[in-house]
């Protein structure tokens, strides 16, 4: 790709880049939340069309109009939100639209492709099972079946569009295996991503982004984590010193007043997962860290003490006053606040504009409205604040939601949290598909938050993270509360273990 | 601030200009139509774009037109808010004209200020209970809406003719109809020609526009909308405020109804709602809602119906080439909208 530019109104998403691909070369793509990667790579994949610049495909000057021409030159690319059929199988998935012509559609001779899939699966390590449908498999799963898909086409390139997002720690490291085995067998695949640590093993040369210019190239035995971010991010960045730097200490033995308790909830699990008998107690100017494999009742947790759901057992006290029947609406009047487990799907509202994404669920509150009309110069002059000191990019504020990338909607969902005084903070993953500068920026409040009294019900899968700024660590698994720890004895091999359903000192249920 | 207000101008200009085209290219299709049927092109668009203001009865004229395609429209915009599809005003708007006939058959000899906002109000309540049928169906039972409204559509058609041949009916005439509602019971004319109800129309945008999008009620029904999951988990009462905006869209369409036969009929008669629902459906859609846009759409798919009558009788078109035209429109419209999305 060479000289590429690309504008999307005022914004000069992608000014004079010029990028190589060798064949069976793996690259990483990597750069900050509006860098330009995603776009850099969907002009390549004929979603969109570049302003300036000139893509050459072995050799050959070649004009990509749609993805139809990308995949006819054996591009493909698997974005960051999966493109699947939930009501076919995987097979199907896999062999839609590469069918063709009356014949298929007469006897879809399902067999013939089974064996060609399952081939493909056992070179490349790729493990799926075929005939389950795809709601009901889980993300990592679904992007295999992605990538089988364009191996299926004999995809020559491969693009991967944050990849690891969506998947546990085991999940990446099956990914990248099988990203190495692609290279293997002469395929390039591009990495696109801003968690350097995850790819710096697999990947054989890292282009680096910058607001949308080329800021350069290293390669493979030149890459270190802290150089690459540093030339993503403009400056030198330590999360891990300065974090710890920030977290005021807190005298031994000084117990601060409780804020939160839960006593003994359960569920029906009609939600979900079934929470068993959960009892615990955040306390004063604390962060409060829920530690589980994604999908054991985290979720869950969360959205019963925010009063989305209401459990069949059990209390939950707030500053002393029995909130058990409190509905949504009452919990966020008394400084509840919610940071969603997905900000797409929970977390925003795709249609409305930022303004009004910023207030929901404050709607009510006496700042926003008056006998029953909201006050938009204030919501507007809210938002603005919000787009300032998150750094949120985004033209204005009554842009709607829907049209910002993921990490810049994250950014809305986490400042909407914040926004005001909170008494108890109850965020999910708060720092989900975020660059390294807007995590920093995002920890770094909720530390101080901490710092400054609020109580904080963090969960996050990233363990290194969560250990980081927690004051104590609950693990989560199959529905239960499985121990607790206080900062003094985290482990990360501990805390591994308890993930794994082994308790301390002794096998669990 | 002002490099951004400016884009948003730009922005504003930019989907006008769009829009336009999508009108101008209905247009012309409609036109290549004409030609097919040896009919003058130019003269058909100077009948169609002009007899609404060629004189004082024909522009009255557009406005009867458009004062129930307008309040229909609002009906299904209401609850469109909250990515509900009232297909139901159409019942609504007959249920609300039962009610005024009913009003204005028996009372009589009650001065027109008693009587006059008592019928209004009766044809608001009628259109609001027609409409709660599928919206308690939804409450309890998740009924979908679409199929729910249709159904009561049907329902609302035999309950018309049941009361048109009923004991009020009215014997004297060929066609299903009641006998006349008191004259007090009728709303006066201004001007010379103008409908009163019309009046209504105004009131009711500028009123439907701030509660939609200035106050909490229309910002959660808003958001209800936009995602019910995130609406939900943030507080707002999304499967209530859903049953509600169909309530409150019946009641405007039964109020359309009762204004029909206030203003216009004097009567109920089978029939009486037209194309109108269909129209309606069309010009929200078109105004995305928005009850200000809504007058712009209502009132000129109301002078290419009133334009398109006056080429029946001048040119001998057919008048069908109205509904021709504005089918094109949406179409047009909708292909417009899919062009701007890819352009990013």
């Amino acid at each position: 790709m060479k000289e590429i530019s690309k504008r999307f109104g005022e914004v000069q998403a992608l000014d004079n880049v010029s990028m190589k691909i060798g064949s069976g070369e793996i690259v990483g793509l990597v750069g900050e939340n509006g860098a330009g990667k995603t776009t850099l790579m969907n002009i390549l994949y004929g979603l969109y069309k570049a302003d300036k610049g000139r893509i050459i495909v072995n050799g050959r000057e070649t004009n990509i109009q749609s993805p139809k021409d990308a995949i006819s030159h054996k591009i493909f690319m698997v974005h960051q939100h999966f493109k699947l059929i939930g009501n076919f199988t995987s097979l199907e998935n896999i062999i839609l639209g590469s069918t063709s012509g009356r014949e298929d559609f007469k006897r879809m001779n399902l067999q013939v492709y089974r064996k060609r899939i399952e081939e493909l699966m056992r070179e490349h390590k790729l493990e799926i099972p075929l005939d389950e449908k795809v709601k009901n498999l889980s993300a990592g799963t679904q992007q295999r079946i992605e990538i089988l898909k364009a191996l299926y086409r004999m995809a020559e390139l491969l693009i991967l569009d944050e990849p690891t997002t969506n998947l546990t720690p085991q999940e990446t490291d099956e990914l990248l295996r099988s990203v190495l085995e692609m290279k293997k067998r002469g395929i390039s695949v591009v990495l696109i991503t801003h968690k350097i640590r995850e790819i710096v093993e697999t990947v054989d040369r890292v282009v680096v982004l910058r607001k949308g210019k080329l800021v350069g190239e290293v390669p493979k035995n030149e890459i270190t984590p802290e150089k690459v971010v540093e030339m993503m991010v403009g400056r030198k960045v330590d999360l891990e010193s300065e974090l710890s730097n920030i977290i005021v200490p807190r005298a031994p033995g000084a117990e601060e007043a409780e804020i939160l308790r839960i006593e003994g909830i359960s569920t029906t699990g009609d939600e979900g997962i079934k929470l068993k008998d959960i009892s615990l107690a955040v306390r004063r100017g604390e962060i409060f860290g829920i530690a589980g494999v994604s999908g054991n009742g985290q979720k869950e947790l969360c959205e019963t003490i925010m009063g989305i759901h209401r459990p069949i057992k059990g209390r939950i006290i707030y500053n002393g006053k029995d909130l058990s029947e409190a509905d949504v609406k009452e919990r966020i009047k008394q400084g509840f606040r919610f940071i969603p487990e997905d900000r797409m799907i929970d977390g925003s509202l795709p249609t409305m504009t930022l303004s009004e994404n910023i207030i929901l669920g404050f709607q009510n509150f006496e700042q926003f409205q008056r006998h029953g009309f909201l006050l938009y110069e204030k919501i507007n002059e809210s938002a603005r604040k919000a787009i300032a000191e998150y750094e949120i990019r985004a033209p204005n504020e009554k842009i709607r939601v829907g049209k910002l990338s993921g990490g810049n909607i994250q950014k809305v969902v986490v400042a909407r949290a914040l926004l005001l005084e909170p008494g108890l903070l109850i965020a999910y993953n708060p720092t989900r598909g975020l660059d390294i500068g807007a995590t920093e920026k995002i920890l770094r409040q909720i530390v101080e938050l901490r710092n400054s009294g609020v109580s904080i019900i963090m969960v996050s899968e990233d363990l290194d993270e969560l250990m980081l700024v927690s004051d104590k660590i609950a693990v989560m698994y199959k529905g239960e509360i499985i121990g607790i720890l206080s900062k003094e004895s985290f482990d990360k091999s501990k805390i591994g273990l308890m993930m794994a359903g082994i308790r301390e000192g002794g096998i669990g249920k | 601030m002002t490099a951004v207000s400016k884009t948003t101008v730009k922005d504003y200009l930019k989907a006008a200009a769009y829009y336009l085209l999508a009108i101008a290219a209905a247009f012309g299709v409609a036109g290549l139509i004409l030609l097919t049927m040896h009919q003058d092109v130019l003269l058909g668009y100077k009948t169609i774009l002009t007899t609404s203001f060629s004189s004082l009865p024909n522009f009255a004229l557009t406005i009867f037109k458009f004062t129930p395609i307008y309040l229909m429209g609002l009906g299904f915009s209401i609850p469109l808010a909250s990515r509900k599809f009232n297909v139901g005003i159409e019942g609504q708007f007959l249920l609300g004209a039962v009610g005024a006939a009913a009003v204005g058959i028996t009372l009589t000899g009650m001065p027109g200020y008693i009587i006059l906002p008592l019928l209004l109000t009766v044809a608001l309540i009628m259109g609001a209970i027609w409409a709660s049928v599928p919206a308690l169906l939804l409450y309890f039972f998740r009924v979908n809406e679409i199929i729910s409204t249709i159904l009561m559509n049907f329902i609302s058609f035999y309950l018309v003719d049941l009361i048109a041949l009923g004991p009020w009916r009215d014997v004297t005439a060929g066609h299903p109809m009641t006998i006349q509602i008191s004259s007090s019971a009728r709303l006066p004319i201004i001007g010379s020609q103008i409908n009163i109800g019309s009046l209504f129309t105004i009131a009711l945008a500028v009123l439907g526009f701030f509660i939609l999008y200035r106050s909490t009620f229309g910002y959660e029904l808003r958001a209800s909308g936009s995602n019910p999951i995130a609406a939900f988990k943030f507080g707002i009462k999304t499967s209530f405020l859903a049953p509600l905006s169909l309530v409150l869209g019946g009641a405007v369409a039964g109020l359309a109804g009762g204004l029909e036969v206030s203003g216009l009929y004097f009567r109920l008669v089978e029939g009486m709602q037209s194309n109108y629902a269909n129209l309606a459906i069309i010009v929200s859609l078109m105004a995305r809602g928005n009850p200000v846009a809504l007058l712009l759409t209502s009132f000129f798919f109301s002078m290419i119906e009133i334009g398109a009558n006056a080429m029946q009788r001048t040119m001998g078109t057919p008048y069908e080439i109205a509904l021709i035209t504005e089918s094109l429109m949406m179409l047009f419209v909708m292909t417009v909208d899919a062009i701007r999305q890819k352009r990013r």
